[in-house]
């Protein structure tokens, strides 16, 4: 009876080699994915860095502005030489 | 006082040592290193301007500089636009995009780029509706007046002694001898309103005219001949052949025949072209939103109409509601996605949850606001306001009385001023 054509005298199939090839293609496809969501996470922090408002701002008789990001918020610039001004 | 007159752009616009006396006053501009920039003008200043609805805004492109006593105009990099060789610069009141410049008594309209859209040698301009694609009423140095397009090219010949700000289609409002008429655009006329005062061309101009006679409102043919009978105390076209008119103290919704489509029980009412619906209020507030076919299909406090991101959002047992054109309710993470916090009510009391319901800020406010562009949302207890940050953090206890306020809106620790018009933050 036959044993199929793999038990002829052909070579054997080498499975250690066919793990390393499948391993190497699910390496493949992580790095892939993380290089895709590294850059796509860049994108993001270039859209908050680049979104910021400015808005006029009131304090003690002092104008101002301040920015809409949360690191300067609170910090307002106060125009020089304003004393006089309403 | 400081104008950022683009809120996206690192350019303020600071006034100071303000003469109330004799009205003079010195002009400088600050970036957000306050590096004082732009420094080989006189005077800098943001350009103004008003819409239809006394809404002050700002040019976001360019600036009006001065020297020597004359104007030119420069961009937010501080680059020029249009060398300082003009004796006025101003915007063209409710017109985006056109501003007016005038140089030896006359006047021309140049657009922010710098580009000459009418030269200057008008007497007078005026827009005929907000955009400069509209056309301009233009009047000459022999007093007459006419109509130009954006190219300075003639729409309405120069023959009139004025021309409303009225026009539909190819049918414009003119003054000759002390009368109102519609006049198509090569100048032949097609009603004489004997003496009435023409309101509007209807959206259909054939249907006629919205006209007033003494205080009252009514509808005339092109013919002359009365439509609707000069019986109300207001009259606007919502849609064509719709108006929203008004009756005594109430407002209701009829149609070219006079027929009444909706009651007149309210104490105003507005339609959304874009949304196709009509928006009334009662006299405690409170609004009915009807869809096309006049009937009611939502009630509440409405707090929004985005047009642009098609939702409503209404206030309902005090809480915000939100809604498609369709009328079906919508989740309000749906409708802003980008947010990290809504608002939630529980035992009458206000929290906020996350996209996925879980509790971010504890249900412990008699009030809240949704939350902005920036992350922040407004917080109320004890009749005070304070802030909370995208991630629930208290960044402002409740502690400004804001009650008169027509906005409540926080940035960090800072709150909107009073004058929506002056667009600043204040502690």
């Amino acid at each position: 009876m036959s044993r199929g054509r793999r038990y002829d005298d052909e070579p054997k199939l080498n499975l250690k080699k066919v793990f390393a090839v499948i391993i190497l293609f699910v390496v493949i496809i992580m790095c892939i994915v993380m290089i895709k969501g590294i850059l796509s996470e860049d994108k993001e922090r270039q859209n908050v860095t680049t979104s910021i408002d400015y808005f006029a701002a009131y304090q003690n008789n002092k104008w101002g502005v301040i920015d809409s990001s949360r690191k300067y918020c609170n910090r307002p610039i106060i125009c020089r030489n304003d004393s006089s001004s309403k | 006082m400081i104008v950022v007159p683009n809120s996206k752009e690192d350019v303020f616009l600071c006034t100071f040592d303000v003469n109330y006396d004799d009205g003079t006053y010195s002009t400088k501009a600050l970036n957000s290193k306050n590096e004082e920039i732009f420094t080989n003008y006189e005077q800098i200043e943001a350009i103004s301007n008003m819409d239809e609805n006394q809404n002050l805004s700002y040019d976001g492109k360019v600036l009006r500089v001065e020297n020597g006593g004359k104007y030119g105009l420069i961009n937010m990099e501080g680059n020029e636009v249009l060398p300082c060789e003009y004796d006025a610069i101003t915007a063209l009141q409710g017109v985006e995009n056109a501003l007016l410049v005038s140089k030896d008594g006359n006047y021309g309209i140049v657009d922010d780029e710098g580009k000459t859209l009418l030269p200057t040698t008008y007497a007078e301009i005026q827009g005929l509706g907000n955009k400069t694609t509209d056309g301009f009423i233009v009047k000459n140095t022999d007093g007459k007046y006419g109509v130009v397009d954006i190219s300075n090219g003639q729409v309405l010949a120069m023959n009139y002694d004025g021309i409303l700000k009225l026009h539909q289609g190819d049918y414009y409002v003119v003054l000759e001898g002390g009368k109102q008429k519609v006049v198509k655009k090569d100048g032949t006329e097609s009603l004489d309103a004997n003496g009435n005062e023409i309101t509007a061309i209807l959206k259909k101009p054939e249907d006629g005219v919205i006209y007033k006679d003494g205080e009252k409102y009514g509808v005339m043919s092109l013919s002359g001949e009365n439509t609707i009978d000069a019986t109300y105390d207001d009259l606007k076209e919502a849609k064509s052949g719709i108006f929203i008119a008004k009756t005594g103290e109430n407002y209701g919704i009829i149609d070219l025949s006079g027929n009444t489509l909706v009651e007149f029980k309210y104490r105003g009412v507005s339609y959304n072209e874009k949304a196709d619906l009509y928006v009334a209020e009662d006299e405690n507030y409170n609004n009915e939103i009807l869809n096309s076919n006049y009937e009611v299909k939502l009630t509440g406090i409405l707090t929004d109409l985005d047009d642009e991101d098609g939702y409503i959002e209404l206030r309902q047992d005090d809480e915000y509601k939100y809604y498609n054109f369709r009328f079906e309710e919508e989740k309000e993470s749906d409708v802003f996605p980008s947010n990290t916090l809504f608002v939630s009510k529980k035992d009458g009391k206000y929290g906020f949850v996350d996209k996925n319901g879980s509790v971010v800020v504890d249900y412990i406010y008699d009030d809240a606001t949704s939350q902005n562009a920036f992350g922040y949302v407004a917080i109320k207890k004890d009749g005070k306001w304070g802030a909370v940050d995208r991630n629930g953090k208290v960044v402002q206890e409740p502690t400004y009385d804001l009650e008169d306020y027509l906005q409540v809106d926080f940035i960090g620790s800072w709150y909107l001023g009073k004058d929506l018009n002056m667009n600043y933050y204040r502690k």
